[in-house]
C-alpha cells in the first residue's frame, strides 16, 4: 500500500455538467462518493438536478433506499454487510476510478445491487468497494443506489397519468443514472462509449430489465448477470401466490394513514417512516387473506418485459453478456455432520437419506459424473434452478443475429458450517477483486488463482466485451445449441453440457423451492395497543 | 499490513460456553471474534436484567442492533470519522468481543470500549476503528466493545411517575454496569482476566467512563480507566436551560394521545413512533427556549462528576490514562492551506485572527510550547478539553493513590487546508488501527505514532502503566505539575509545557456552545399532521 492521502481544498477536484465536486485519493484511487445523480418526488420518475455554485463535497456514501424492515443482523461471515442511513433522497453514484484525465477513457463498470427490487444498497456488502478493480484492474467503478420497494415499485397509474409510470420509479432512477454517467463519466476519467452494467441476483435482474427498457438504449455497451435469471417454465413450478389489485393495496395503505378520498398528492408527502408503517401494515391486511406483495418492474409501454417471457428486444441482442451463477445458490442443505470429514461411505448416505436409495445412487452417478472428485455430499445442495436458466438463456440470447454470450459458474466449495457449496452471492468478493478482504474466500481450494482470475475476466469482458484472459482457459461464446461454461473451482476448467442430466434428473425428483415473502412484524405491542392514536 | 489468511468457523468450532449457554464465533487471522452477544434484557426505561438461557450452541457471527437513534444520522464527512451504521433496535444490550485465544487459563488484559456521541448518538460499531482485531493480534489483549441504550431511551427521567421507574435517568449507564457485571461471569471463558479489566472510551464514551468511576455499584468490576477527550473544562460550556423531566414525559404522551401519566402505555408504544413524538416534544419546548439533554441523573445510583464532588472510593484505586488532541472541536479552516503560507503569512494570518496585541502574544505563547510548528495553527488550539483534562489528572493525582497519566495528540494533518489533530482522531491509533484508517498516514511520524500510542494503551491496560519500550519516561501526573505525552512529529513526555498558551487562548477564547439536538420537522411543507 501506498497509504498516500490526497485530500485538500481543491484536490481533488472533478468538473460535472451541474457543478464541481471534491472527492479524495488515497492509495492510488480517486474516490467520489455520494454523488447526485437526480432528483426525484416519491412515485415521479426522477428529474435533472439543479446545479451548484462551488465546489461540493463528495466524502460521503449517500443515503440509501429506505427499506420496509429494519434488518435483522444475522450472519457476517456469509454476506458483511454495511448498512447506511436511509432517506427517500438516494439517488446516488459512489465513483472509484484510477484517474481523472478527462481523456483516459478507462471503461466504466456500473454495479447494480441485489436484494430483490426491495432491499439492499449500493454499498450493503463489503465487497462492493470498487478500488481495487479501479487500482488492479483500469476501470472506473459506479455503484448505484436508487429508490426500492414501496418507494420505487407501488403501482398508482390508476391514479392519473403523473403516476403512469410509478410502478418502474426505481428502474427510472438508473436510466437516470445511465444517463449520468454518459454524460459526466469522462471527467472522472471514464469511457461514456464503454458502460458495462453488472449486477448479482435482483441487480442481475436490473440488467435484464434495463436490456428490455428502450429509454436505456445506448446508454450501455455490454452486460453482466449474476445469479439473477429466473426462468418462468423452470421446473419444478413454483408456487405462484395471489397478489392484490394494484388499486387495492394502494386505498390500503392510504386508508392506514386515515386517508379515505383516495388522494394520492397526500400519500406523497407522509413522513417516511409512517408511510413505511402503513404499507407494511397494509401488506400484512392482505397476507391475511393469503395475498402476497411483491415489488418489481412491470412491463408496459416503457418496459418491454422480462427477456424469458417476452423474448430478447433486438437491441438488447446485440450487447455482449456474461451470465453466471454459482453451484448452490439458495441450496444450503444442513446435514449434522461436517460434510469435508465424512468417509465416503457417510457422503452417499447424506444422498441416501435426502433422496432414497434408487434416486439417491441416480444422483450420486450424475454428479460424479458431472463433477470427479469432488465430495458427493454436495450433491445435496446442487442449484437446479438459476443454473439451468442460466443456460437457456444463453441459448435463446444466441439465436439469430447476435452479439456473444458467455457462461461462467462458480462451483467451489467452502469449509464452512458442514461444508458449503458457494451460495448465492458468494461470488460477489471475487468479482470485485476484494477475495482479501473476505474471510471466507480463502477457505476454498486454488484460492489465489480464484481471487486474481475472477476479476480479470470481468474487467477483461468490461474493456473488450469479452472474458478471455491469460492464466485461463480458452473460453468460447454460447450458440443456441450449446454453452460452454467456464468452471471457477479448485480446477478452472470450460465445461459443455457437464450437469445438464444432474440437473434434469433432480428436477424430476426434487420439491420446488419455497422463497419466501416479505412478512413484516407486527408494530402493535403485545397487548395490541394502535399506533395511530 | 498484510496478514496469512486463517479462517475458522465450522459447527463446532470456534464455540465458548457462558453462563447462558453455548456461542459459535469464528476465527479470522488469528484472532477469535464473537459478536451481537447478549449481557442483558431490558423493558424501555427499565433496569436490564440477566439474560435467558438457552440450549444449544448460538451464533455469534453478526454485530447485534445498536441503540435507536433520535435522528436518521446525515452522511458528512467519511474522512475525518469512517462511519459503520447499523439496523437499530431497543433490544441492543450486546457487545463485540475480538481475543486472541479462547483459553480459559490464559487469562489476556480486557479492555472494555464506551464508544462517544455523549450519551445520545454512535454505538460500538459505529467508527470503522472500533475494530478490535489489532488489539487482539499486536498487543495480547481481549477487546470488548459494548452497545447500550441512548437518548430517551437511556436517559429519559419518568422517575416521578413510580418507584420502578427510579432509575430510568441513568438506564443507559446500568446497562453498562451491566455489561461490566457479564465479563466479571463470563469473560474468562474467552481468554480473559475478570480482575483486569480496563474500561476507557472516547469524548461521551469517557463520559461514561466517569461515570462508572463514581457510581458505587461499580467498585469491583474493572481495575483500570482510560478517559480520551472525555474531559471539559467547567464552566466554559453555555449553559440552556432544562426542560423539566415531568412536564417533558407529560408532553411526550401528550403528542400519543396516550393518558396522563400512562407511562405503562409509554413502555409500549412502537419504537418508531416513541422516537417521532420525543422529537415532537422537544421541539415543542424549544419553541419556549429550553433544552432537553440526555446524560446521567445525579441520584442514589450516580454520585455525581468528579470535577464537581470529588473521585468516589473505588475510583481512588484506579489507575488512570487521560488525554486529548491539539484541536478538538476547534473549526481550523483557514482561507489559504497552511502548509503553502509562508511564515510571514502564518503570522499574518495570528494577527488578524486575535488582533495585533493579542496575536502577539500568542505567537510568542504557541512559538514556546511548540517549537517550529507551523504557527497558522495558534488560533485552533483547544483550551477547552485540555485544560479540563489537566485539571483532571491534578485532581486525581491528589485525592488518589493509583496514578493517573496523561497524553495528548498533537500532529497536523495535511487535510483540507490542514487540520490539527481533531476529536477522535486518536481513537484509529489507540486500537493499533491506524494502517486502515486514510488519514493516519498524512502527518508527520505517522508510523511511530501508528505504532507506539498502542503500545502505550496496552501496557496500561497490561501493567497500570503506559511506559512501555520506543517511549521515553513517562511520570504520572502530580497534584500541582504534570507531565503529558506528547504524540507528535517528535513523541517527547513535556511537563506542564502549555499551561501559559491555553490560559490565553481560555481568556480570548472563553465559552464554548455546542448545538443541542434540533430534530427537523416531521410535518411535510404544507403542514399536515403526521398522523391522518
Amino acid at each position: 500500500m501506498s497509504f498516500e492521502l490526497r485530500c485538500t481544498k481543491k484536490d481533488p477536484v472533478v468538473s460535472t455538467k451541474y457543478g464541481k465536486l471534491r472527492g479524495f485519493f488515497y492509495d492510488d484511487v480517486y474516490n467520489f462518493w455520494g454523488v447526485r445523480y437526480a432528483v426525484a418526488k416519491r412515485f415521479h420518475q426522477p428529474e435533472e438536478q439543479p446545479s451548484w455554485d462551488g465546489i461540493k463535497d463528495a466524502l460521503a456514501y449517500g443515503y440509501v433506499s429506505p427499506l420496509l424492515e429494519d434488518p435483522i443482523p444475522d450472519n457476517e461471515i456469509t454476506v458483511p454487510h454495511r448498512y447506511w442511513p436511509m432517506g427517500e433522497d438516494c439517488l446516488n453514484v459512489n465513483i472509484f476510478t484510477p484517474t481523472i484525465d478527462p481523456l483516459a477513457k478507462k471503461p466504466v463498470m456500473v454495479w447494480l445491487h441485489g436484494g430483490g427490487y426491495s432491499d439492499g444498497s449500493a454499498i450493503a456488502h463489503i465487497a462492493f468497494e470498487g478500488d481495487n478493480l479501479a487500482r488492479h484492474q483500469d476501470v472506473v467503478l459506479v455503484a448505484v443506489n436508487h429508490r426500492l420497494n414501496a418507494f420505487g415499485f407501488l403501482d398508482l397509474s390508476e391514479f392519473g397519468e403523473e403516476y403512469k409510470n410509478s410502478v418502474n420509479a426505481g428502474m427510472a432512477d438508473i436510466v437516470a443514472a445511465l444517463k449520468w454517467v454518459h454524460e459526466n463519466i469522462a471527467s472522472f476519467g471514464g469511457d461514456p462509449d464503454n458502460v458495462t452494467i453488472f449486477g448479482q441476483s435482483g441487480g442481475g435482474g436490473k440488467v435484464n430489465t434495463l436490456g428490455q427498457t428502450p429509454a436505456a438504449d445506448g446508454l450501455f455497451h455490454r452486460a453482466i448477470v449474476m445469479s439473477g435469471v429466473h426462468d418462468p417454465d423452470g421446473k419444478p413450478k413454483r408456487k405462484v401466490w395471489p397478489s392484490p389489485e394494484p388499486k387495492e393495496l394502494a386505498l390500503e395503505i392510504m386508508k392506514q394513514l386515515g386517508i379515505e378520498d383516495g388522494d394520492v398528492k397526500k400519500l406523497e408527502k407522509v413522513h417516511f417512516r409512517l408511510y413505511i408503517m402503513a404499507v407494511n401494515r397494509a401488506i400484512r391486511v392482505f397476507g391475511r387473506k393469503g395475498m402476497v406483495v411483491g415489488w418489481g418492474p412491470k412491463a408496459n409501454d416503457w418496459y418491454a418485459g422480462d427477456p424469458l417471457t417476452v423474448g430478447f428486444r433486438e437491441h438488447f441482442k446485440q450487447i455482449p453478456t456474461m451470465v453466471g451463477s454459482t453451484l448452490g445458490e439458495f441450496y444450503q442443505t444442513s446435514t449434522p455432520e461436517n460434510k469435508l470429514t465424512m468417509t465416503e461411505e457417510e457422503q452417499k448416505q447424506v444422498l441416501y437419506d435426502k433422496y432414497g436409495k434408487e434416486d439417491g445412487e441416480k444422483v450420486i452417478e450424475l454428479f460424479e459424473a458431472a463433477y470427479p472428485g469432488k465430495n458427493i455430499a454436495i450433491a445435496d445442495s446442487v442449484d437446479n434452478s438459476v443454473r439451468p436458466a442460466c443456460v437457456k438463456y444463453c441459448k435463446v440470447k444466441s439465436r439469430g443475429e447476435h452479439a456473444p454470450v458467455y457462461s461462467y459458474l462458480h462451483a467451489s466449495v467452502y469449509d464452512f458450517n458442514n461444508g458449503m457449496p458457494a451460495w448465492h452471492n458468494c461470488d460477489i468478493p471475487y468479482a470485485f477483486g476484494n477475495g482479501d478482504r473476505i474471510p471466507y474466500c480463502h477457505a476454498t481450494r486454488n484460492a489465489e488463482d480464484l481471487c486474481v482470475l475472477i476479476p480479470k475476466a470481468f474487467a477483461n469482458f468490461a474493456k473488450y466485451g469479452n472474458p478471455n484472459a491469460e492464466g485461463l482457459p480458452e473460453w468460447p461464446a454460447a450458440t443456441e445449441d450449446a454453452v460452454p461454461t467456464m468452471i471457477f473451482d479448485e480446477k478452472i476448467e470450460v465445461k459443455t453440457g457437464h450437469d445438464t442430466e444432474l440437473i434434469e434428473f433432480i428436477n424430476t425428483i426434487a420439491k420446488p423451492l419455497m422463497m419466501s415473502f416479505f412478512k413484516p412484524k407486527t408494530d402493535d405491542d403485545e397487548e395490541g395497543t394502535v399506533w395511530g392514536y | 499490513m498484510m496478514h496469512q489468511h486463517t479462517f475458522q468457523c465450522t459447527f463446532d468450532e470456534p464455540v465458548v460456553e457462558t453462563r447462558q449457554g453455548k456461542l459459535r464465533g469464528f476465527m479470522r487471522d488469528g484472532v477469535y471474534q464473537f459478536w451481537g452477544v447478549r449481557y442483558g434484557r431490558a423493558k424501555r426505561f427499565e433496569m436490564p436484567v440477566e439474560p435467558e438461557s438457552w440450549e444449544g450452541v448460538k451464533d455469534a457471527l453478526a454485530y447485534g442492533y445498536v441503540s435507536p437513534l433520535l435522528e436518521e444520522p446525515l452522511p458528512g464527512n467519511e474522512l475525518t470519522v469512517p462511519h459503520r451504521y447499523w439496523p437499530m433496535e431497543e433490544d441492543c444490550l450486546n457487545l463485540n468481543i475480538a481475543t486472541p485465544t479462547i483459553d480459559p487459563e490464559a487469562k489476556k488484559p480486557v479492555m472494555v470500549w464506551y464508544h462517544g456521541g455523549g450519551f445520545a448518538d454512535g454505538s460500538a460499531i459505529a467508527h470503522i476503528a472500533f475494530e478490535g482485531d489489532n488489539m487482539a493480534r499486536n498487543h495480547d489483549v481481549v477487546m470488548v466493545c459494548v452497545n447500550h441504550r441512548l437518548n430517551a431511551f437511556g436517559f429519559m427521567d419518568v422517575s416521578c411517575f413510580g418507584e420502578k421507574f427510579w432509575n430510568s435517568g441513568n438506564a443507559g449507564v446500568v446497562d453498562l454496569e451491566y455489561s461490566l457485571r457479564w465479563i466479571q461471569k463470563n469473560i474468562r471463558a474467552f481468554g480473559g482476566d475478570p480482575e483486569n479489566v480496563t474500561i476507557f472510551g472516547q469524548s461521551g464514551g469517557g463520559g461514561k467512563v466517569n461515570t462508572l468511576l463514581q457510581a458505587p455499584s461499580c467498585a469491583g468490576l474493572f481495575q483500570k480507566a482510560i478517559v480520551m477527550s472525555g474531559v471539559f473544562d467547567p464552566g466554559r460550556l453555555e449553559e440552556h436551560p432544562e426542560a423539566d423531566p415531568k412536564e417533558f414525559a407529560e408532553e411526550v404522551l401528550r403528542q400519543l394521545k396516550l393518558p396522563e401519566g400512562d407511562i405503562e402505555g409509554l413502555q409500549k408504544v412502537h419504537f418508531r413512533l416513541f422516537i417521532m413524538a420525543v422529537n415532537r416534544a422537544i421541539r415543542v419546548f424549544g419553541k419556549r427556549g429550553q433544552v432537553v439533554s440526555w446524560r446521567p441523573h445525579v441520584n442514589a445510583w450516580y454520585p455525581g462528576y468528579p470535577l464537581d464532588i470529588g473521585f468516589s472510593e473505588h475510583a481512588k484505586k484506579v489507575p488512570l490514562m487521560i488525554g486529548s488532541t491539539l484541536g478538538e472541536f476547534t473549526n481550523p479552516r483557514t482561507p489559504k492551506n497552511k502548509s503553502a503560507m509562508t511564515d510571514q503569512e502564518q503570522e499574518a494570518y495570528v494577527l488578524s485572527y486575535f488582533g495585533e496585541e493579542e496575536g502577539k502574544k500568542v505567537l510568542e505563547l504557541f512559538r514556546k510550547t511548540y517549537p517550529g510548528k507551523n504557527l497558522a495553527y495558534a488560533p485552533f488550539v483547544d483550551s477547552l478539553v485540555r485544560r479540563g483534562s489537566v485539571k483532571y489528572a491534578k485532581l486525581k493525582a491528589e485525592q488518589s493513590e493509583a496514578p493517573a497519566y496523561a497524553y495528548l495528540l498533537s500532529s497536523c494533518y495535511e487535510m483540507d487546508s490542514g487540520m490539527p489533530a481533531w476529536h477522535n482522531s486518536d481513537i484509529p491509533y489507540a486500537f493499533g488501527n491506524g494502517d486502515i484508517i486514510s488519514y493516519c498516514s498524512a502527518t508527520e511520524n505517522w508510523q511511530d505514532i501508528a505504532e507506539l500510542l498502542p503500545a502505550a494503551f496496552s501496557a496500561f491496560a497490561h501493567n497500570g502503566d503506559p511506559n512501555c519500550e520506543g517511549l521515553p519516561k513517562w511520570e504520572a501526573a502530580e497534584k500541582d505539575s504534570l507531565c503529558t505525552m506528547v504524540f507528535d512529529a517528535k513523541i517527547e513526555a513535556k511537563t506542564d509545557f502549555d499551561d501559559e498558551l491555553i490560559e490565553k487562548l481560555t481568556e480570548l477564547i472563553p465559552g464554548f456552545s455546542f448545538g443541542h439536538h434540533n430534530p427537523k420537522t416531521d410535518e411535510d411543507p404544507e403542514g399536515h399532521e403526521w398522523t391522518y
